[in-house]
């Protein structure tokens, strides 16, 4: 009743939508945030997050919202250090982003930014032209080739065609990663894919890095006419945001 | 320069759809809320086929190849040679761009 302070909680209880967590000093980024809302810096000492209101605490859910989020994080990351947050993070009020967040974890989100600053992260896709592939699996095995075009016989030559392309796939994955090696900081492999996916994974790399990535892999893959990498990049560190050791 | 980044982002998301969603600082206090349509966003990308029609499927392709240019050298060293010369165009050529595009295009059909 006294009204010398205001109590923000009660003032600013709307919800916001949480992009990463940065410095202080960072640039907003340019454009509206998720739901058109605008992107704001919520900074306590050496810490900040990127955020915008989100009224409803809940945003529409299609392309528009992730587009929104990915192009937030994406600006951020080109002016400096960030650590992305989960999509979608959604806290009940900017005091709640204070309390529970940066002055709790600071030590913990400093460690994180040390830890990624001048960074970035890459996408590496490593994938068989099927034909290309099931050829040289043909004609490496005979055998295998006899069986072509018997009706009887399809059952087998699909498995065996099939059982030899993983065997190879896994093979070509560690020399993949091999590959890059001196390159990359950091390597977070995805699970197995389908027969004619090799390798997908994100690295982690110094700033730049990424085109170092994408020769070394494109030279790699040139004595592999089966192979094919395509390489995406620069990205903010999503793979990479971790406290503790922890997503 | 200013330009650049909103068109990379929205360029790129095709790419890194899955570590957007899958990645990133998990703060416990907060809530994650699930959003239903986005699941439709990424789950085409990744359904893998397996069992009999993945069999079928490949003994289909092997029956189709056309393996008549590496039959008079049956060494794989050989047959490279050959498409990365561009002489085994069926092999080698137009598959290129469907291979690369094809995690994009079935998440483009799966919001459709």
């Amino acid at each position: 009743m006294s009204g010398d302070k205001e109590t923000p909680d009660q003032s600013e209880a709307v919800a916001v939508h949480c992009y990463a967590v940065c410095r202080p000093g960072i640039a907003l980024p340019e454009g509206p945030g998720v739901a058109g809302a605008t992107v704001e810096l919520l900074a306590d000492g050496p810490v900040a997050v990127l955020v915008s209101s989100l009224p409803d605490g809940i945003a529409p859910a299609d392309r528009e919202t992730l587009v929104a989020h990915a192009r937030v994080v994406q600006q951020a990351f080109e002016a400096g250090v960030v650590v992305p947050l989960r999509f979608p993070t959604v806290a009940p009020s900017p005091a709640d982003v204070v309390t529970q967040l940066l002055r709790p974890r600071r030590a913990e989100l400093l460690q994180a930014l040390d830890r990624l600053e001048d960074r970035e992260e890459a996408r590496l896709r490593v994938t068989y032209d099927q034909d290309a592939a099931v050829a040289e699996v043909l004609v490496a095995n005979p055998r295998l080739a006899t069986l072509r075009g018997r009706p009887e016989a399809a059952l087998p030559l699909g498995e065996a065609i099939v059982t030899t392309l993983r065997e190879r796939a896994a093979r070509d994955a560690d020399a993949a990663l091999a590959a890059l090696r001196g390159i990359i900081d950091e390597a977070e492999i995805d699970a197995a894919g389908g027969e004619r996916d090799v390798l997908a994974a994100s690295v982690l790399v110094p700033r730049g890095g990424t085109d170092r990535v994408k020769e070394a892999a494109q030279s790699w893959a040139a004595t592999r006419p089966a192979v094919r990498v395509r390489v995406t990049g620069p990205l903010p560190a999503y793979s990479f945001a971790r406290i503790n050791g922890h997503p | 320069m200013s330009m650049m980044p909103t068109r990379s982002a929205a360029g790129m998301l095709y790419d890194v759809v899955d570590v957007i969603l899958d990645k990133g600082l998990v703060i416990d206090a907060f809530v994650r809320v699930s959003l239903v349509g986005i699941e439709v966003l990424t789950v085409d990308a990744r359904v893998v086929v397996a069992g009999v029609d993945t069999y079928l499927h490949f003994a289909e392709a092997a029956n189709r190849l056309d393996l008549r240019a590496a039959s008079g050298s049956l060494t794989v060293g050989d047959l490279v040679g050959g498409l990365v010369g561009g002489g085994a165009g069926a092999l080698s050529e137009g598959k290129t761009p469907e291979i690369i595009d094809g995690g994009v295009q079935r998440i483009r059909e799966g919001r459709q």
